[in-house]
Protein backbone atom coordinates (compact mmCIF):
# COMPACT_ATOMS: atom_id res chain seq x y z
CA UNK A 1 0.00 0.00 0.00
CA UNK A 2 2.78 2.39 0.98
CA UNK A 3 4.73 1.45 -2.14
CA UNK A 4 1.67 2.11 -4.30
CA UNK A 5 1.18 5.54 -2.72
CA UNK A 6 4.86 6.33 -3.27
CA UNK A 7 4.60 5.21 -6.90
CA UNK A 8 1.52 7.38 -7.43
CA UNK A 9 3.24 10.36 -5.79
CA UNK A 10 6.35 9.94 -7.93
CA UNK A 11 4.33 9.57 -11.12
CA UNK A 12 2.06 12.49 -10.28
CA UNK A 13 5.09 14.69 -9.64
CA UNK A 14 6.01 14.34 -13.31
CA UNK A 15 2.87 16.14 -14.42
CA UNK A 16 3.15 19.87 -13.75
CA UNK A 17 0.31 21.02 -11.54
CA UNK A 18 -0.39 24.60 -12.55
CA UNK A 19 -3.36 26.26 -10.93
CA UNK A 20 -5.56 28.62 -12.87
CA UNK A 21 -4.15 32.14 -12.64
CA UNK A 22 -0.62 31.04 -11.72
CA UNK A 23 0.93 32.57 -14.82
CA UNK A 24 0.43 35.67 -16.88
CA UNK A 25 -0.14 35.16 -20.59
CA UNK A 26 2.99 34.89 -22.68
CA UNK A 27 3.61 36.21 -26.19
CA UNK A 28 0.65 35.73 -28.54
CA UNK A 29 -1.57 34.71 -25.60
CA UNK A 30 0.62 31.69 -24.77
CA UNK A 31 -0.56 29.65 -21.78
CA UNK A 32 -0.09 26.14 -20.36
CA UNK A 33 -1.82 23.48 -22.46
CA UNK A 34 -5.06 23.27 -20.53
CA UNK A 35 -5.47 27.02 -19.98
CA UNK A 36 -6.32 30.07 -22.07
CA UNK A 37 -5.56 33.74 -21.81
CA UNK A 38 -8.06 35.87 -19.94
CA UNK A 39 -8.76 39.00 -21.97
CA UNK A 40 -9.22 41.27 -18.97
CA UNK A 41 -6.31 40.70 -16.62
CA UNK A 42 -4.00 38.74 -18.96
CA UNK A 43 -3.85 35.71 -16.68
CA UNK A 44 -3.73 32.12 -17.89
CA UNK A 45 -6.95 30.58 -16.61
CA UNK A 46 -9.22 27.62 -17.26
CA UNK A 47 -11.29 28.15 -20.38
CA UNK A 48 -14.47 28.30 -18.29
CA UNK A 49 -13.08 31.34 -16.46
CA UNK A 50 -11.74 33.21 -19.47
CA UNK A 51 -13.26 36.57 -20.43
CA UNK A 52 -12.96 38.23 -23.83
CA UNK A 53 -10.47 41.01 -24.46
CA UNK A 54 -11.85 44.43 -23.70
CA UNK A 55 -10.34 47.87 -23.76
CA UNK A 56 -12.08 51.21 -23.56
CA UNK A 57 -9.27 53.63 -23.99
CA UNK A 58 -9.87 57.33 -24.52
CA UNK A 59 -7.82 59.22 -27.12
CA UNK A 60 -4.56 60.50 -25.76
CA UNK A 61 -4.95 64.12 -24.70
CA UNK A 62 -2.55 66.77 -25.93
CA UNK A 63 0.08 67.86 -23.44
CA UNK A 64 0.37 71.62 -23.78
CA UNK A 65 3.06 71.87 -21.12
CA UNK A 66 3.35 75.21 -19.43
CA UNK A 67 6.17 74.17 -17.17
CA UNK A 68 9.65 73.17 -18.29
CA UNK A 69 9.73 70.29 -15.84
CA UNK A 70 6.73 68.15 -15.21
CA UNK A 71 6.02 65.25 -12.94
CA UNK A 72 5.57 61.96 -14.81
CA UNK A 73 2.14 61.88 -16.39
CA UNK A 74 0.63 58.45 -16.90
CA UNK A 75 -1.83 57.95 -19.73
CA UNK A 76 -3.49 54.79 -20.93
CA UNK A 77 -4.94 53.77 -24.23
CA UNK A 78 -5.84 50.97 -26.59
CA UNK A 79 -4.75 49.98 -30.06
CA UNK A 80 -6.77 47.86 -32.48
CA UNK A 81 -9.86 45.70 -31.87
CA UNK A 82 -12.27 48.46 -32.77
CA UNK A 83 -9.99 51.15 -31.43
CA UNK A 84 -7.54 53.25 -33.40
CA UNK A 85 -4.68 51.61 -35.27
CA UNK A 86 -2.24 54.05 -33.70
CA UNK A 87 -2.37 56.75 -31.03
CA UNK A 88 -0.57 60.08 -31.02
CA UNK A 89 0.33 62.28 -28.10
CA UNK A 90 0.96 65.93 -28.91
CA UNK A 91 3.63 67.61 -26.81
CA UNK A 92 4.45 71.32 -26.91
CA UNK A 93 7.67 72.48 -25.26
CA UNK A 94 7.36 75.99 -23.75
CA UNK A 95 9.57 78.67 -25.32
CA UNK A 96 11.23 79.53 -22.04
CA UNK A 97 12.73 76.09 -21.42
CA UNK A 98 16.48 75.54 -21.58
CA UNK A 99 18.00 72.23 -22.69
CA UNK A 100 14.86 70.19 -22.45
CA UNK A 101 14.39 66.49 -22.90
CA UNK A 102 11.52 64.10 -22.81
CA UNK A 103 11.40 60.76 -21.06
CA UNK A 104 8.67 58.45 -22.28
CA UNK A 105 7.98 54.98 -21.05
CA UNK A 106 5.54 52.67 -22.82
CA UNK A 107 4.26 49.58 -21.01
CA UNK A 108 1.95 46.96 -22.47
CA UNK A 109 0.98 43.31 -21.89
CA UNK A 110 3.19 40.70 -23.48
CA UNK A 111 0.09 38.72 -24.44
CA UNK A 112 -1.10 40.81 -27.37
CA UNK A 113 0.41 42.73 -30.28
CA UNK A 114 3.79 44.28 -29.44
CA UNK A 115 3.76 48.07 -29.63
CA UNK A 116 6.38 50.62 -30.52
CA UNK A 117 6.62 54.37 -30.14
CA UNK A 118 8.42 57.12 -31.99
CA UNK A 119 9.01 60.78 -31.31
CA UNK A 120 8.39 62.95 -34.35
CA UNK A 121 8.87 66.67 -34.93
CA UNK A 122 5.33 67.92 -35.44
CA UNK A 123 6.48 70.71 -37.72
CA UNK A 124 8.67 68.81 -40.18
CA UNK A 125 7.42 65.27 -39.61
CA UNK A 126 11.00 64.09 -39.13
CA UNK A 127 11.58 61.28 -36.67
CA UNK A 128 13.53 62.51 -33.64
CA UNK A 129 13.90 59.25 -31.74
CA UNK A 130 12.66 55.68 -31.61
CA UNK A 131 12.07 53.59 -28.52
CA UNK A 132 14.35 50.92 -27.12
CA UNK A 133 14.48 48.50 -24.20
CA UNK A 134 14.32 50.17 -20.81
CA UNK A 135 17.44 49.94 -18.65
CA UNK A 136 17.21 47.43 -15.82
CA UNK A 137 13.91 46.10 -17.06
CA UNK A 138 12.54 42.86 -15.64
CA UNK A 139 11.57 40.77 -18.62
CA UNK A 140 9.43 38.11 -17.02
CA UNK A 141 6.45 39.83 -15.40
CA UNK A 142 4.00 39.69 -18.31
CA UNK A 143 4.57 43.28 -19.38
CA UNK A 144 6.86 44.75 -22.00
CA UNK A 145 8.40 48.14 -21.40
CA UNK A 146 9.89 50.38 -24.04
CA UNK A 147 11.65 53.62 -23.27
CA UNK A 148 12.42 56.72 -25.26
CA UNK A 149 14.58 59.64 -24.20
CA UNK A 150 15.46 62.53 -26.47
CA UNK A 151 16.43 66.17 -26.37
CA UNK A 152 13.74 68.51 -27.54
CA UNK A 153 13.94 72.15 -28.59
CA UNK A 154 12.12 74.96 -26.87
CA UNK A 155 9.03 76.36 -28.52
CA UNK A 156 8.60 73.26 -30.64
CA UNK A 157 5.81 70.75 -30.87
CA UNK A 158 6.34 67.01 -31.03
CA UNK A 159 4.22 63.95 -31.54
CA UNK A 160 4.71 60.70 -29.71
CA UNK A 161 3.17 57.95 -31.78
CA UNK A 162 2.20 54.50 -30.42
CA UNK A 163 1.47 51.73 -32.95
CA UNK A 164 1.73 47.94 -33.29
CA UNK A 165 4.96 46.54 -34.67
CA UNK A 166 2.98 44.15 -36.87
CA UNK A 167 4.83 41.13 -35.48
CA UNK A 168 3.80 38.37 -33.05
CA UNK A 169 0.10 39.20 -33.33
CA UNK A 170 -1.29 35.62 -33.46
CA UNK A 171 -1.34 35.85 -37.25
CA UNK A 172 -3.50 38.96 -36.98
CA UNK A 173 -5.90 37.41 -34.46
CA UNK A 174 -4.54 39.42 -31.53
CA UNK A 175 -3.47 42.57 -33.32
CA UNK A 176 -4.55 44.75 -30.42
CA UNK A 177 -3.27 45.81 -27.05
CA UNK A 178 -3.67 48.03 -24.05
CA UNK A 179 -0.88 50.30 -22.98
CA UNK A 180 0.24 52.76 -20.38
CA UNK A 181 2.39 55.68 -21.40
CA UNK A 182 4.37 57.65 -18.87
CA UNK A 183 5.54 61.00 -20.13
CA UNK A 184 7.88 63.49 -18.45
CA UNK A 185 9.38 66.73 -19.71
CA UNK A 186 12.68 67.63 -18.13
CA UNK A 187 14.57 70.89 -18.35
CA UNK A 188 17.50 72.57 -16.65
CA UNK A 189 15.49 75.69 -16.15
CA UNK A 190 13.67 78.55 -17.79
CA UNK A 191 14.98 81.62 -19.51
CA UNK B 1 1.85 -68.90 28.19
CA UNK B 2 5.47 -69.62 27.51
CA UNK B 3 4.79 -69.93 23.74
CA UNK B 4 2.92 -66.70 23.62
CA UNK B 5 5.87 -64.89 25.18
CA UNK B 6 8.22 -66.31 22.52
CA UNK B 7 5.99 -65.15 19.71
CA UNK B 8 5.85 -61.62 21.13
CA UNK B 9 9.63 -61.41 21.42
CA UNK B 10 10.03 -62.79 17.88
CA UNK B 11 7.69 -60.16 16.42
CA UNK B 12 9.51 -57.39 18.30
CA UNK B 13 12.89 -58.50 16.96
CA UNK B 14 11.49 -58.80 13.42
CA UNK B 15 10.12 -55.21 13.74
CA UNK B 16 13.50 -53.89 14.80
CA UNK B 17 15.19 -55.66 11.92
CA UNK B 18 12.69 -54.23 9.35
CA UNK B 19 13.08 -50.72 10.76
CA UNK B 20 16.83 -51.06 10.68
CA UNK B 21 16.64 -52.01 7.02
CA UNK B 22 14.43 -48.98 6.20
CA UNK B 23 16.82 -46.67 8.03
CA UNK B 24 19.71 -48.06 6.11
CA UNK B 25 18.08 -47.08 2.76
CA UNK B 26 20.05 -44.00 1.64
CA UNK B 27 18.48 -41.32 -0.56
CA UNK B 28 20.81 -38.81 -2.21
CA UNK B 29 19.14 -35.73 -3.76
CA UNK B 30 21.32 -33.89 -6.25
CA UNK B 31 20.50 -30.63 -8.04
CA UNK B 32 22.47 -30.23 -11.29
CA UNK B 33 24.05 -26.83 -12.02
CA UNK B 34 22.50 -24.57 -14.64
CA UNK B 35 24.20 -24.55 -18.00
CA UNK B 36 26.37 -21.61 -18.96
CA UNK B 37 23.89 -20.59 -21.66
CA UNK B 38 21.05 -20.62 -19.17
CA UNK B 39 23.00 -18.55 -16.67
CA UNK B 40 23.93 -16.05 -19.37
CA UNK B 41 20.31 -15.81 -20.46
CA UNK B 42 19.08 -15.18 -16.91
CA UNK B 43 21.85 -12.70 -16.17
CA UNK B 44 21.17 -10.92 -19.46
CA UNK B 45 17.45 -10.63 -18.75
CA UNK B 46 17.90 -9.48 -15.16
CA UNK B 47 20.79 -7.15 -15.98
CA UNK B 48 18.99 -5.73 -18.97
CA UNK B 49 15.91 -5.18 -16.84
CA UNK B 50 17.92 -3.39 -14.18
CA UNK B 51 19.67 -1.27 -16.81
CA UNK B 52 16.46 -0.26 -18.55
CA UNK B 53 14.82 0.32 -15.16
CA UNK B 54 17.71 2.59 -14.23
CA UNK B 55 17.18 4.46 -17.45
CA UNK B 56 13.55 4.82 -16.40
CA UNK B 57 14.63 6.34 -13.09
CA UNK B 58 16.84 8.80 -14.98
CA UNK B 59 13.99 9.89 -17.25
CA UNK B 60 11.69 10.02 -14.25
CA UNK B 61 13.99 12.39 -12.38
CA UNK B 62 14.48 14.51 -15.50
CA UNK B 63 10.72 14.70 -15.92
CA UNK B 64 10.25 15.65 -12.28
CA UNK B 65 12.86 18.38 -12.50
CA UNK B 66 11.25 19.88 -15.60
CA UNK B 67 7.83 19.53 -14.04
CA UNK B 68 8.85 21.18 -10.77
CA UNK B 69 10.34 24.08 -12.73
CA UNK B 70 6.89 25.12 -13.97
CA UNK B 71 4.45 23.64 -11.44
CA UNK B 72 2.81 26.21 -9.21
CA UNK B 73 -0.16 26.34 -6.87
CA UNK B 74 0.02 30.09 -6.35
CA UNK B 75 0.21 33.14 -8.59
CA UNK B 76 3.78 33.50 -9.80
CA UNK B 77 3.50 36.95 -11.35
CA UNK B 78 5.53 35.59 -14.25
CA UNK B 79 4.61 35.16 -17.87
CA UNK B 80 4.20 31.85 -19.65
CA UNK B 81 7.24 31.90 -21.89
CA UNK B 82 8.63 29.58 -24.55
CA UNK B 83 11.15 28.28 -22.00
CA UNK B 84 8.39 27.27 -19.62
CA UNK B 85 6.43 25.67 -22.45
CA UNK B 86 9.57 23.74 -23.40
CA UNK B 87 9.94 22.59 -19.78
CA UNK B 88 6.36 21.37 -19.75
CA UNK B 89 6.81 19.47 -23.01
CA UNK B 90 10.08 18.09 -21.74
CA UNK B 91 8.37 16.83 -18.59
CA UNK B 92 5.73 15.08 -20.69
CA UNK B 93 8.24 13.53 -23.08
CA UNK B 94 10.46 12.27 -20.27
CA UNK B 95 7.43 10.97 -18.38
CA UNK B 96 6.54 8.86 -21.44
CA UNK B 97 10.13 7.65 -21.78
CA UNK B 98 10.22 6.75 -18.07
CA UNK B 99 6.94 4.83 -18.32
CA UNK B 100 8.22 2.87 -21.33
CA UNK B 101 11.54 2.16 -19.63
CA UNK B 102 9.81 1.04 -16.42
CA UNK B 103 7.53 -1.22 -18.45
CA UNK B 104 10.32 -2.78 -20.48
CA UNK B 105 12.67 -3.05 -17.48
CA UNK B 106 9.99 -4.58 -15.30
CA UNK B 107 9.05 -6.97 -18.09
CA UNK B 108 12.64 -8.12 -18.44
CA UNK B 109 13.01 -8.69 -14.69
CA UNK B 110 9.75 -10.65 -14.61
CA UNK B 111 10.90 -12.61 -17.67
CA UNK B 112 14.15 -13.39 -15.83
CA UNK B 113 12.24 -14.65 -12.80
CA UNK B 114 9.86 -16.76 -14.91
CA UNK B 115 12.75 -18.14 -16.94
CA UNK B 116 14.64 -18.97 -13.75
CA UNK B 117 11.65 -20.91 -12.44
CA UNK B 118 10.90 -22.67 -15.72
CA UNK B 119 14.50 -23.66 -16.44
CA UNK B 120 15.25 -24.81 -12.91
CA UNK B 121 17.05 -28.15 -13.37
CA UNK B 122 15.05 -31.05 -11.94
CA UNK B 123 16.37 -32.58 -8.73
CA UNK B 124 17.73 -36.12 -9.11
CA UNK B 125 17.21 -38.59 -6.31
CA UNK B 126 19.45 -41.62 -5.99
CA UNK B 127 18.39 -44.39 -3.60
CA UNK B 128 21.06 -46.65 -2.26
CA UNK B 129 19.98 -49.86 -0.65
CA UNK B 130 22.80 -51.53 1.24
CA UNK B 131 23.35 -55.06 0.06
CA UNK B 132 25.01 -56.45 3.23
CA UNK B 133 23.67 -59.40 5.20
CA UNK B 134 20.39 -58.88 7.01
CA UNK B 135 19.37 -61.05 9.91
CA UNK B 136 15.92 -62.60 9.93
CA UNK B 137 13.98 -64.13 12.75
CA UNK B 138 10.63 -65.84 12.57
CA UNK B 139 8.47 -67.54 15.21
CA UNK B 140 8.24 -71.26 14.95
CA UNK B 141 6.61 -74.09 16.79
CA UNK B 142 8.27 -74.26 20.18
CA UNK B 143 10.47 -71.21 19.64
CA UNK B 144 11.83 -69.13 16.77
CA UNK B 145 13.99 -69.57 13.67
CA UNK B 146 16.99 -67.28 13.37
CA UNK B 147 18.56 -66.83 9.93
CA UNK B 148 20.06 -64.30 7.56
CA UNK B 149 19.86 -63.20 3.92
CA UNK B 150 22.19 -61.38 1.66
CA UNK B 151 22.83 -60.93 -2.03
CA UNK B 152 26.08 -61.61 -3.92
Amino acid sequence: MRATMLLVALTAACTPDIVSGAYLCGPEKACPDDQVCDGVDNLCVLSSQARPYTCSGAPLPAQPATLCATVPVELSGCIGDGDTDSDTLEVAVPAACVTSSVNVRLSFPLAYAPLQMTLVDAGTGAMVAADGPCAGDADDDGDVRRCLEANVAADQSYRISVAPTGEDNCGGACDYNRYRLTFQLLSRGAR
Amino acid sequence: MFRTRYVAVALLVAGFVGQAQAERKIEIVTRPERSLGNRLLLAGLAGGGALVGGLGVYFHLESREASNAVASDTATGKAWTADRQANMENAGDNRTRAAIAYGVGGGLVIAAIVAAVLTEPAAETTVIIPRGPAPTIAPAEGGAVLGGRWSF
